[in-house]
């Protein structure tokens, strides 16, 4: 189903399809740890830089797993590209173009080399050895670390982990980007390589969870807090956490 | 930490076709099972050796890995003897040396060595996850090869976590010792390492399903027979037979 | 803990290696693709687990955790341990991959069968009982695996008698740290992550009764494979009467001789005893005081024992120990055979080549008649040697599903 069936069959249809990505009261808790979230909504639409903060434990990367469907809510509603998602089937086409880049590098490489690690998002997409490897090289050679393409991923440094992760869910070509503190662990250089790949990258919208978001600079155009279950929009400059 | 040590090198064995060093070994550690002819286990362990000297492993590393391995013997040499029925050669009170001991003693010590000598010169040579590519085209199965490899993929990270917990308990003022606390302490921090292992699990699958998993492990490089893998599989067929022939033409048991 | 190369006869390295691929087959099926994250990291958190080194007294024992994986993954804790040792195979050359079968079995096999009768009873209610019982699980598991080790060793060969003995006893104490640790680890699970306990559970009570069942099976049939070893090296003694004595050999059932064996003769009618020892070939011989049922035991040290039985016949036999007074004709020249013997050699004008013949005849008579009771005793040896016994019968129907383990395990590489 493509986006354009929402506009043949109602105006519903028509308003979803705006946003990218829409939470409408999503409740979730953990055994053991009580809810995290509570009714929280959310919507990203066309063209949102979104810097999202919180404590620790506030759960930041819960709401992405959420989004994609890793973690299913007790309550609530998750739609994607306008299409109301419940079961592991519906979140499969959306998770291709919705790119998440995890915390922990280690979780998202595994390949016996950076290459095939790379690659691994672009073949499952169907693309030809060729084609996959073209584009891998690509994001590589963006992001500075073209050098590595032979490299043991494990034997690498944490920055280095953190840019190939980041490669490997680049080189699927997402329209949304769902980055996971992205740069702790990076020195200065690469960070503004980072963005400056971000800033370049013709996504449509980018969430960014971290703990410094002034390092973001120009590239967000709307901060939120997550703070007791519900996201605050945060409006000036005082109202950011100190970290 | 676990590392790979005797897998970097750039000699003839460690540039060979994995499945080529998988099948020789196998066939060699086999074929030295069935053997029980002194000469042929001492001619297989002097080929052993020559094969070894080959791969230029760090000679300080594999004296410590054979020194390990021959504890287990040392044991066998100190009990068997004794206790093996046969003509006596050394009788001091109650303890009688048997020929036979003594014999089947250094038939195992021979045995087991050249077979760890093989293994080394075959298999430690490769790296974990050119055996786990090598074990996926010779047909064992997918989930096997899978488990094999994601362990090895995450062993170095579970080190460094246990690692990590280890070091905040003894910060702590955790000192091991033979009392229940110690045993109790260990407990925690290997529950502590089991659920993070699984809850690590648990995201490396999402990671993987996010970047469109559907139960394909892509191949990009395969191997190729080159002339020096089809010297090593020439060598191990003639050293394979010239063993046979000799325990048989020998005819000893 | 588990056995270095070049020491396991073939038989018992092949029944391991049966075995382990059956385990193996049921293993993978269970793991489903979604699993495969979890329970490799979980293995490998096995493997750091068995790197480390636990006090014990003025020691240390590196833990071995099989009850508590038997617990955790249950049958995935086949392929769990199997990958263990072949990265220990290849990293560190401890065991090898002749041993690979037997090692996976003998660590595998009573973790699963006792961490799933454990898991069969605990419950998230109960968290003191369940982590008492799975402690208990854990420390029979490794006596388990010390009996399996033990058996391996002294199933190979006589020689490792006293050696398997030891290294069971050496699994006692480390049995009791494995039950305190593996107990402390699933009180500390059941608090934090209570889901990591059943992770191949689809539903609790029937899957769990199946499992057990399936491994009391696998566990039956290690002890059934086992005992077929070849390369064994048993003592038998042989012995006949040849009309004046008794004579024997000893030997080891690989061919060769019992030299300077005692061994101790018998009377079964009178009761008498004495001793006597083997020659440079194994052989004895000795001259019985009367006819009767002699019993033979040879001793060959380290508790080799043998018996045999040989039975003197009285003098109306034919000739015998207690006959020798009279003439050997006299005794053999039994009326009817001479009679006939001489008959049938026809009319006949040259008497000495008559006789000749005659002689002849009647000494292959005696001949024949004497060995007699050899050609009986060698009759009886080969029937009992040919001889199908139960235990030959449940080993071959160990192979037989052992083969059927082998076709599982091809038939799930496809599938999966």
């Amino acid at each position: 189903m493509d986006s354009g069936s929402g506009i043949v069959f109602d105006f519903f249809a028509v308003e979803y399809e705006l946003s990218l990505i829409r939470l409408d009261n999503i409740s979730f808790g953990y055994p053991n740890c009580g809810q995290v979230l509570k009714g929280l909504d959310f919507v990203v639409e066309k063209g949102d830089r979104i810097a999202l903060t919180g404590g620790n434990g506030a759960g930041k990367t819960t709401l992405f797993h959420i989004i994609l469907g890793l973690l299913t809510p007790q309550s609530g509603r998750v739609l994607l590209f306008g299409k109301e998602c419940r079961e592991e089937e519906d979140f499969k086409e959306p998770r291709k173009k919705i790119g998440l880049l995890f915390q922990d590098p280690d979780d998202q490489l595994f390949s016996p080399s950076v290459i095939e690690d790379v690659s691994f998002g672009p073949l499952n997409l169907g693309m030809s050895r060729e084609d996959a490897l073209a584009v891998s090289r690509k994001w590589l050679d963006r992001l500075g670390i073209a050098h590595l393409e032979k490299r043991v991923p494990y034997e690498l440094s944490g920055g280095e982990k953190k840019l190939v992760a980041l490669a490997s869910i680049l080189a699927m070509e997402p329209r949304v980007l769902l980055l996971d503190e992205p740069m702790a662990g990076l020195e200065s250089q690469a960070i503004k390589r980072f963005l400056s790949t971000v800033e370049k990258g013709d996504f449509d919208a980018v969430v960014i969870i971290t703990h410094m978001p002034q390092m973001l600079g120009s590239l967000v155009n709307k901060k939120l807090r997550l703070e007791e279950g519900k996201l605050k929009e945060v409006l000036s400059p005082t109202d950011e956490p100190l970290c | 930490m676990t590392c790979e040590r005797m897998a970097k090198g750039e000699s003839l064995l460690h540039l060979a076709d994995p499945r080529v060093k998988i099948i020789a070994a196998l066939v060699l550690s086999l074929e030295l099972v069935f053997l029980e002819c002194l000469l042929a286990l001492i001619i297989a362990l002097l080929c052993a050796i020559l094969m070894l000297l080959i791969t230029d492993i760090d000679k300080r590393l594999l004296a410590k890995r054979l020194a390990i391995v021959n504890v287990f013997l040392v044991f066998l040499w100190l009990v068997i003897p004794i206790s093996t029925p046969g003509d006596s050669i050394f009788r001091w009170g109650p303890l009688n040396i048997t020929d036979r001991g003594v014999f089947l003693c250094t038939l195992i010590t021979v045995k087991c060595n050249a077979i760890v000598m093989f293994n080394i010169a075959l298999l430690s040579t490769s790296s974990i996850f050119s055996l786990a590519h090598a074990l996926d085209h010779l047909k064992v199965p997918p989930v096997l090869v899978q488990l094999f490899f994601f362990s090895w993929r995450y062993l170095h990270v579970l080190e460094e976590e246990y690692a990590r917990i280890k070091r905040a308990a003894l910060l702590r003022g955790f000192q091991p010792g033979s009392n229940l606390l110690t045993y109790k302490t260990y407990a925690n921090i290997l529950g502590t390492l089991f659920v993070r292992s699984y809850d690590r699990g648990q995201r490396v699958y999402w990671a993987m399903v996010c970047r469109g998993f559907n139960g394909t492990f892509w191949l990009l490089s395969h191997f190729e027979l080159k002339p020096r893998d089809f010297f090593l599989i020439l060598w191990t067929l003639v050293l394979a037979s010239s063993l046979i022939f000799l325990q048989w033409s020998m005819n000893c048991h | 803990m588990h056995i270095s190369e070049g020491i396991l006869s073939v038989p018992v390295l092949t029944a391991g290696a049966l075995v382990t691929v059956t385990g193996l087959a049921i293993g993978i099926k269970r793991v489903k693709p979604a699993d495969i994250p979890k329970v490799a990291l979980l293995t490998a958190a096995f493997f750091v687990a068995s790197l480390i080194h636990v006090p014990i007294g003025p020691s240390n024992a590196h833990l071995v955790l099989n009850g508590l994986l038997g617990v955790l993954l249950g049958w995935a804790a086949f392929p769990a341990i199997f990958i263990g040792l072949l990265l220990q195979a290849v990293l560190f050359q401890f065991g090898g991959l002749t041993t690979l079968g037997v090692n996976t079995a003998n660590i595998a096999i009573p973790g699963i069968f006792f961490g799933l009768l454990a898991r069969r009873f605990m419950s998230l209610d109960r968290p003191v009982f369940s982590a008492v019982l799975a402690g208990i699980a854990g420390g029979l598991s490794i006596l388990g695996s010390g009996l399996l080790v033990a058996m391996s060793l002294g199933l190979s060969g006589d020689s490792f008698s006293l050696v398997s003995k030891i290294i069971f006893t050496a699994h006692v104490p480390i049995a009791v740290i494995e039950a305190l640790v593996t107990g402390f680890i699933i009180r500390f699970l059941m608090k934090v992550k209570p889901e990591i306990i059943g992770l191949t559970f689809e539903s609790r009570q029937p899957l769990a009764r199946h499992m057990t069942a399936v491994t009391t099976l696998l566990f039956a049939l290690v002890l059934v494979l086992l005992p077929t070893r070849a390369s064994c090296h048993r003592v038998n003694v042989f012995a006949w009467f040849d009309g004046d004595k008794v004579t024997g050999t000893a030997y080891f059932s690989s061919g060769r001789p019992a030299v300077a064996s005692k061994l101790l003769v018998r009377n079964l009618e009178t009761g008498k005893e004495f001793e006597l020892t083997t020659g440079s070939k194994g052989e004895f011989s000795f001259v019985p005081e009367g006819p009767g049922k002699y019993e033979i035991e040879l001793y060959a040290g380290e508790g080799h024992k043998a018996t045999t039985a040989v039975l003197v016949k009285p003098s109306t036999e034919g000739t015998g120990a207690l006959d020798k007074k009279k003439p050997l004709f006299a005794a053999s020249a039994d009326p009817p055979l001479s009679h006939q013997d001489v008959a049938q050699g026809g009319p006949s004008n040259d008497t000495g080549a008559v006789q000749c013949k005659d002689i002849g005849k009647v000494v292959d008579r005696i001949l024949a008649k004497r060995l007699e009771p050899i050609k009986a005793e060698l009759q009886r040896l080969a029937m009992a040697q040919n001889r199908v016994t139960v235990k030959d019968v449940v080993a071959g129907l160990g192979y037989i599903v052992g083969i059927m383990g082998i076709w599982a395990y091809i038939s799930s590489r496809k599938g999966g």
